[in-house]
């Protein structure tokens, strides 16, 4: 039988090509992201509330439980369900904390490129010519630098810290939204209803932002939501290489650091934080994907 | 197309130019080089003299392109910790970074493409959703988890692999398949798409209409029209190992670049960091110039953009 006959794309989503089950559940958490819903919603509640449920304080070291296995593993004790750090630091409560940590920095790292690119992205597209120039010369030249190297010379040179890790990973996401919201603000502004608002005397920063600005949301949101998986792999990326938050702030991925020098004996330290890591990237590229589709079905890639 | 080229090396200099501008900045935020230097029981002669040795005594921007000068012909100071040349041990651990990106790089194009294209022709099947499935763990999973996971168990519970150092080319199977698997990931992407692509157009209907058999169809007339975008952005994917290449190196004690500025920070040695990160950041604007380059040979429409 030929399998590799073409269905034209128009028909994608009314032909079910095979009755798999793999196939269908996929195409069934494509079209319901529950899972990831489910990881984003426990991921956000676990943060803000993270004091109220971690049953230990992240920081609190206690020698008697040093390495103490997880609970149901031998040895392992109710008082500490995902086992224990080298200083006796209960997991759990570290992973409950380090939750807080991750959505605080990429939130806040988010806001920050979401908001200088979309200025950025509207000057350039409204203004044009060397306004225009500039600012797409300096996406070239900002897009043409290592950016890993970049932080480790910052902080050796500054020492590592919140506001450097924030501001190092907004940095590394305005150059999306910047040409996304230009290259929509050409086209634009081209429009009728913008020439009327010039000739009611509207002024260019109202233009911009009563008038531009809103139809932008749509495709500002696609890129957010698209950006924040990889800016907590980036996150945990960085706090590994112990490049983010100073310690003894619990990050997952500064905990999966810890545990690296104990890995023959207490695998249950790096184990986890990089569970919940998987987990939540997961669950922010399919929600990601799911907002495109939904929000501006153009972007989607075959 | 030379337009396109000019303004690519225009911006590839003005990089290097900024990076080493910062590079520099921050040396001189640090304080005064000399402390880096010298202890508590310096004399007052020696300080004055260090200062005539690396040039304080001169303008800003003297000590700027005296620097710059020196890096450019291979001298980037002397490294804190170990008091030997920065260049030394940046050439010392060249050839490590570059086989493990290399094996990289090709394990990610031999895994990559094929499953792309696989997964493009039986579109919708079983075979698609597992390719995508491999791509879409691949781009989540962090590395850095991935390789202490695999050392665990590979090398702590099976002892299948050796887990550190360099020594053979059972040393490299763990790190390049850490490395690779994220590329592959973006290899298969890029392929898959390309390919569904070239597969919808006209051209290859109507050599279906005409009774051309299936594998011809594919084989011949579809993949290699949709190698373009693969090859022209596997060479942008071998830049972006940069920050890969530092994570592995790290795990799997692979004695590279990415290793040395690791240590580099943990001793907290700035002329080293600065050595690799000018060493590194020259290195990947050459790499995406070549990239360039290519791009502009290979596809000719580039002069009109």
């Amino acid at each position: 039988m030929d399998q590799t006959s073409i269905q034209p794309k128009d028909f994608e989503d009314v032909i079910a090509p095979t009755q798999n089950w793999v196939v269908k559940v996929f195409q069934f958490f494509r079209r319901w992201p529950i899972l990831p819903a489910l990881v984003i919603v426990t991921l956000v509640v676990v943060a803000i509330f993270a004091p109220l449920i971690s049953p230990h304080s992240p920081n609190s070291a206690n020698l008697l439980s040093r390495l103490a296995p997880p609970a149901w593993a031998e040895g392992g004790s109710q008082t500490n369900l995902l086992g224990a750090d080298q200083q006796g630091r209960d997991l759990l409560s570290r992973l409950i904390h380090g939750a807080r940590i991750s959505l605080i920095v990429v939130t806040a790292s988010l806001w920050i490129g979401m908001i200088a690119g979309t200025a950025l992205g509207l000057v350039a597209g409204y203004f044009g010519k060397w306004s225009d120039e500039i600012i797409m010369r300096l996406i070239d030249v900002w897009l043409a630098v290592p950016f890993i190297m970049i932080v480790l010379v910052l902080v050796v040179a500054i020492g590592q810290s919140f506001p450097l890790l924030v501001g190092v990973l907004g940095a590394s996401t305005w150059a999306g939204f910047t040409r996304q919201v230009r290259g929509l603000t050409l086209s634009l502004k081209q429009a009728d209803y913008v020439a009327l608002a010039r000739v009611a005397g509207a002024s260019d920063v109202r233009i911009m932002i009563k008038h531009i600005l809103p139809h932008t949301i749509s495709i500002i949101l696609v890129l957010t939501s698209l950006q924040a998986g990889s800016l907590i792999l980036a996150e945990g990326t960085l706090s590994f290489l112990g490049l983010g938050v100073p310690p003894p702030t619990p990050s997952w991925g500064s905990i999966v650091a810890d545990g690296r020098s104990y890995l023959a004996t207490a695998w249950w330290v790096s184990l986890f934080p990089g569970i919940a890591i998987f987990l939540v990237v997961m669950a922010f590229n399919f929600a990601g994907d799911w907002v495109r589709d939904r929000l501006d079905p153009r972007l989607r890639q075959i | 197309m030379t337009t396109f080229l000019i303004r690519r090396a225009f911006t590839m200099v003005l990089v290097a130019f900024v990076v080493s501008i910062l590079v520099f900045g921050l040396a001189r935020v640090q304080g005064d080089p000399r402390y880096m230097y010298l202890s508590e029981y310096t004399t007052e002669e020696q300080w004055d003299d260090l200062g005539v040795i690396l040039g304080l005594d001169r303008p800003l921007h003297v000590q700027y392109f005296t620097w710059l000068g020196g890096a450019l012909r291979g001298d980037l100071g002397i490294s804190l910790r170990e008091s030997r040349p920065v260049a030394e041990s940046i050439a010392e651990r060249i050839p490590a970074t570059f086989q493990l990106a290399a094996a990289a790089w090709i394990f990610s194009i031999i895994v990559g493409w094929p499953l792309g294209v696989l997964s493009a022709v039986k579109r919708g099947t079983v075979m698609d959703y597992l390719g995508r499935g491999f791509a879409l763990f691949g781009q989540a999973i962090p590395a850095f988890w991935l390789g202490i996971v695999l050392i665990l168990l590979f090398a702590e519970y099976l002892q299948w692999l050796p887990s550190g150092r360099r020594e053979g080319w059972a040393h490299f199977i763990m790190p390049v398949f850490v490395l690779g698997w994220s590329t592959s990931a973006a290899q298969l992407r890029l392929m898959r798409s390309a390919m569904l692509e070239v597969l919808d157009s006209e051209y290859i209907k109507f050599a279906r209409a005409s009774g051309v058999s299936n594998s011809k169809v594919i084989y011949k007339y579809a993949l290699r029209n949709s190698l373009i975008p693969p090859i022209t952005l596997t060479f942008l994917l071998l830049a972006s190992f940069l920050t890969g290449t530092i994570v592995v190196e790290h795990i799997f004690a692979w004695p590279g670049l990415g290793r040395l500025a690791i240590e580099a920070v943990n001793q907290n040695d700035f002329p080293l960091i600065a050595g690799v990160v000018l060493f590194a950041t020259l290195a990947y604007v050459t790499a995406n110039f070549l990239v360039d380059i290519c791009y502009a040979l290979i596809d000719p429409r580039i002069q009109f953009s």
